[in-house]
């Protein structure tokens, strides 16, 4: 079953099953943000498995790991200066201007995509790209769609 | 010259001398960049301008050389591998080996466009390469592991995540010629023996990790190529069924044609060949299709074993190639022997095409009664006899009784083994014939002749143009394998796969 996630509809939506691996969004993810091909600034994972986990299969080979726009959303939770709100959209955002880099929110992150850049020291996270996805967009395999609930195969 | 690389490369080559324990990071000469594009480019041009005429594969004067292209890790499609170089022990001449998986996109992201291994270590050691670092460290405690724990170990104790290791199993290190690198778990450089000049270097692995990025000088001309690209990409009426079943479609396609090798090429009909098609195999071992980095479409498969004697075996694979030699040609249609032949290739290190063709020949020579039971240590050498081959293998790898005359590569052991058996010995330059028999694929065999790395199927595959022209006739056969062979220059060094 697909997980569903919330945030303004439509909604970014993971079908894990369905992951090859491919890292394509994490490439799309860095090149819409940074303008360079650039992995580990990526505002999504994925996780990887290329063999069996303690001698048994794993229940998924390779899955992406997604920011869910929580509500409430733990990382604005910690955040001393109130830097990190939930945009009318439900798009969790950061506000770089009032961000002191702190890194509080990044261990009250539950799916660990909370990160802080090391070039200029202010946490980043998922915007869903202003409303057009890459991951998904660019997504291959039907992993990450950015679809209505209802309209998800 | 001095002008800066706008984009695509990283600009930075790391020169690795194992003899004086030294490291040297060198920029990525403008001009190289033009005249040789990348990959396998590269590797021409420094094994060319830096080899001398005299010197030994298995010498420390030999030199590896690991190069990706200007397009890994960039987002265009199918451009997830590495070329690897070096002068082969196996063939004498200069050989190139690709490998997909998701090791090459790290060594950029890691701050390299590629890596020139020279000199011999004196005990063994492997390569910390992160972030623009190189580091030679000790590997006393990797020697002798198989590929898959060789991997783990290291990923267990380098610091942090990501690592991505290649490494060679202990066919490399006893120096097998057509032993393989293998990285990401199950992808192999395979032919022309690389791994062996790893091991003779004393070399076990380079773990790489990085979280560097990869510039573009023209963004939003790129950005609009490769929408085209992904756009034609999700139209492909074919996407589907290469993604399903990977390479082993071709099982059936060549059957048909009368390609596929059986029996030492001997004949082209086998009894219950329908039992490793690719939808056989794809019901009996495949339980995921997973993507090499960037790519979209993910033809390659893991696979398990779910019950018999093979119980838990998992590997990466079986690829075609792998399916005809170590299947078809030795007689065997059981998927799990060929899966489980395969595995044990994939841990010890040995290329799986050429260790399948030279169990065939072996196989031919035991039933022609020029190998008998007394050379084989006993081994029923026979035809579909799946047991040997779990036998066999590691006895190549360690190179222990006729393992070792195996491992000198198909044309050497005929010579070894005498009685005029070298007229059976498919090979080029003591490289091995791939998956397609000569005789019924004529410019696969002129391809076999007359490339420089042997009967290497992939300096430039025939198959699809000659189904268009007969696969049987000579006709424009020259032609196409000449312009095949200049295209996968081409394509080796953007590191174009397909």
């Amino acid at each position: 079953m697909p997980e569903l996630y919330r945030g303004s509809a439509p909604c970014l939506t993971v079908v894990p099953e369905r992951c090859t691996g491919c890292q394509i969004c994490l490439l799309a993810c860095s090149f819409e943000h940074e303008g360079i091909f650039r992995p580990s600034a990526a505002r999504l994972k994925v996780a990887i498995t290329r063999r069996l986990v303690d001698g048994t299969l794993p229940e998924v080979f390779d899955y992406p790991i997604i920011c869910k726009q929580c509500d409430p959303a733990p990382c604005a939770e910690v955040c001393s200066e109130d830097a990190i709100s939930t945009d009318e959209t439900g798009v969790v955002r950061v506000d770089q201007d009032r961000c002191i880099g702190c890194g509080l929110c990044v261990p009250a992150c539950p799916n660990g995509v909370m990160e802080i850049d090391p070039d200029s020291g202010r946490a980043y996270k998922c915007d869903l790209c202003g409303g057009k996805p890459q991951c998904a967009a660019l997504c291959p395999c039907g992993a990450l769609l950015f679809a209505f609930e209802e309209s998800i195969p | 010259m001095s002008k800066e690389i706008a984009g695509g490369y990283i600009g930075l080559i790391g020169r690795i001398n194992l003899t004086h324990n030294r490291v040297e990071l060198m920029k990525v000469p403008h001009r190289l960049c033009h005249q040789y594009i990348g990959g396998r480019g590269f590797v021409a041009y420094y094994l060319y301008t830096e080899l001398k005429p005299w010197v030994k594969p298995l010498s420390p004067e030999n030199m590896v050389a690991i190069f990706t292209g200007p397009l890994n890790g960039t987002l265009t499609p199918y451009t997830p591998k590495y070329v690897v170089g070096t002068l082969s022990p196996l063939t004498n001449t200069i050989t190139r080996s690709l490998a997909g998986g998701l090791w090459a996109a790290e060594l950029k992201y890691a701050g390299f466009d590629g890596l020139l291994i020279e000199g011999a270590s004196k005990s063994p050691v492997y390569l910390e390469v992160q972030n623009g670092k190189i580091r030679i460290e000790k590997a006393e405690d990797l020697w002798g592991l198989p590929n898959d724990q060789t991997e783990s170990m290291l990923i267990s104790k380098l610091p942090g995540n990501g690592w991505r290791v290649l490494s060679i199993g202990p066919a490399g290190e006893n120096q097998v010629p057509y032993a393989c690198l293998t990285n990401d778990a199950g992808r192999a450089a395979g032919r022309g023996g690389v791994a062996a000049v790893l091991g003779n270097k004393n070399l076990k692995a380079i773990a790489v990790r990085g979280t560097g990025g990869i510039g573009v000088a023209k963004s939003q001309g790129f950005r609009r190529v490769l929408s085209e690209a992904y756009h034609c990409i999700k139209k492909d009426p074919l996407a589907p069924s290469r993604i399903a079943y990977g390479t082993t479609g071709t099982v059936e396609a060549t059957y048909k044609l009368g390609i596929l090798p059986v029996m030492n090429y001997s004949r082209a009909e086998l009894q219950g060949i329908e039992k490793i098609s690719a939808e056989s195999m794809r019901t009996n071992l495949f339980v995921h299709d997973y993507a090499c980095f960037g790519c979209p479409l993910a033809c390659s498969k893991i696979s398990y074993i779910r019950g018999g004697r093979y119980k838990g075996t998992w590997l990466h694979g079986p690829q075609f190639e792998t399916i005809g030699l170590l299947g078809a040609n030795c007689g065997i249609t059981d998927p799990e022997i060929i899966a489980r032949a395969n595995a044990l290739c994939n841990q010890l290190g040995l290329d799986t095409i050429s260790t399948g063709n030279i169990i065939g020949f072996a196989m031919e020579c035991y039933e022609r009664g020029f190998l008998t039971r007394a050379d084989t240590g006993g081994l029923e050498l026979v035809f579909g006899n799946g047991d040997v081959l779990m036998e066999l293998i590691p006895l190549i790898a360690y190179r222990n009784g006729l393992g070792d005359i195996l491992a000198l590569g198909t044309t050497e052991a005929a010579k070894r083994i005498g009685h005029g058996c070298e007229t059976f010995a498919m090979a080029s330059k003591n490289q091995s014939f791939a998956s397609f028999i000569p005789r019924s694929l004529v410019g696969m065999g002129l391809l076999y002749a007359t490339s420089p790395f042997g009967a290497n199927h992939s300096t430039g595959p025939t198959l699809s143009g000659e189904i268009k022209l007969g696969t049987t006739t000579s006709q424009g056969k020259p032609e196409l394998v000449k312009k095949n062979q200049d295209s996968y220059c081409l394509m080796d060094s953007m590191i174009f796969c397909l």
